[in-house]
């Protein structure tokens, strides 16, 4: 039995960290607001871009030749676009998002295609690095970026389109995780290049027919493709900021809650060990004032 | 002068700059200028750098794009910005950070894509002139 001193160290220790992790949790809530209202938003601009864009992409003028929008007509090279967190201790945020994009790699190594990596965050970069090392071209480091901009995306994002018409790859996909709620993140893949656009909406939308482009919708879609692409991405790195310090806020919920549980089954332990030693001491009291 | 009122959003990637009844819009697009009121036929344009005049009946405003897209429905009038500011805050140097990272897009661009951004160019030097 571990004697009374020790006890009384661990369980200051223990206590200091659930200090810790709970100073961790009120900061994550803190910073999931903001994140939170940071994607709220930018949904707007996503939402009126894709119905633009939906508009636009089932005009009956558009060729629509554009590599960005129907591919390049190959489907050999895939690029995996992975945003993980740059900060670790906040649950299984990021290792969902890197066991989803492991099965998706492992389906298109089985299926023969080629791939590539390219990592956002410096924890999907980690978990990767040793199986999939080879494969990785490109890391971009978020660590000093405190508030997400859209410039963050856009550069991202010109980055990706000009190794895209450079022929270094043929599909692009995004993976990140989709936040729920604080409890549940949902991890995501969202296909880049050639771009996605649901169709849904635009069937019962009679505005579109008496439309005016100026100049015309042609180039008006390679000025939109790749603000769309952007646009993407950017929402992608919010909802994926939010979900990190919802994930955090929760883990470290749990970290918390953990650490109380601990202290007291510690302090019944030491509590016991007390009145083990006290009843000892009496005992040889009494005994002692026996044999007088 | 008080003209009828029409809706009006101004929509940056990061927020909602702008929404609010207003009675004239003043915009540059690529082929050219204009001003829209209320009841204005359905048109959408890419716009070029440039000014943004909003006049309510009560204020007006200007706002700086970098570049954007206008939307005008019968009900409503959207602007997607890329980056809007404010008259106050622009800057020669923020315009000569928009034209470095144009010129560095058009070394891989498409001839088409090179086209637009060439304009673009064009139009980011002459404003950054007027400063």
């Amino acid at each position: 039995m571990p004697n009374l001193k020790d006890l009384k160290n661990r369980i200051e220790s223990v206590k200091s960290t659930r200090k810790i992790t709970k100073a961790m949790q009120m900061v994550a809530a803190a910073k999931l607001r903001k994140a939170q209202e940071a994607a709220e938003q930018a949904r707007p601009y996503a939402d009126k871009m894709s119905l633009v864009m939906n508009k636009i992409t089932s005009s009956d003028n558009v060729s629509s030749s554009s590599p960005l929008l129907t591919g390049n007509g190959n489907n050999n090279i895939h690029l995996i676009i992975i945003a993980t967190s740059e900060r670790g201790l906040c649950g299984a945020f990021n290792s969902s998002i890197v066991r989803l994009a492991k099965n998706h790699i492992n389906k298109l190594k089985s299926e023969g295609f080629q791939f590539k990596i390219l990592t956002i965050g410096k924890k999907g970069r980690e978990q990767l690095k040793r199986e999939f090392g080879e494969n990785m071209i490109d890391h971009v480091d978020l660590s000093e970026v405190k508030k997400i901009a859209y410039e963050n995306a856009s550069t991202i994002s010109d980055n990706i389109i000009s190794m895209f018409l450079n022929n270094e790859f043929d599909v692009a996909t995004i993976f990140y995780n989709q936040f729920e709620s604080v409890i549940s993140q949902v991890p995501q893949a969202s296909q880049l290049i050639p771009i996605e656009i649901n169709s849904e909406k635009t069937q019962n939308d009679n505005s579109i027919s008496n439309f005016v482009y100026e100049p015309d919708e042609q180039e008006i879609i390679e000025d939109l493709l790749p603000k769309a692409i952007a646009t993407k991405i950017f929402t992608a790195l919010l909802e994926n900021g939010a979900s990190e310090q919802g994930a955090r806020m929760s883990a470290m919920d749990n970290a918390t809650r953990n650490a109380g549980d601990m202290i007291d089954k510690l302090t019944i332990q030491f509590n016991r060990s007390r009145q083990a030693a006290i009843t000892n001491e009496l005992i040889e009291i009494i005994s002692g004032a026996e044999a007088l | 002068m008080s003209n009828a009122l029409f809706n009006f959003e101004l929509v940056t990637p990061e927020k909602i700059l702008m929404s609010d009844s207003v009675s004239s819009v003043s915009v540059s697009g690529v082929e050219g200028d204009m001003t829209v009121l209320a009841n204005h036929s359905p048109i959408a344009t890419s716009l070029r750098p440039g000014y943004v005049d909003i006049n309510t009946n009560v204020k007006t405003e200007r706002f700086f794009l970098t570049g954007g897209f206008i939307q005008i429905t019968s009900d409503e009038v959207v602007v997607l910005a890329e980056s809007a500011s404010s008259e106050e805050d622009l800057n020669s140097e923020m315009i000569d950070n928009v034209i470095e990272k144009t010129k560095s897009l058009m070394e891989n661009a498409s001839d088409l894509q090179k086209c637009v951004l060439a304009k673009k160019l064009n139009d980011l030097t002459n404003i950054r002139n007027q400063l």
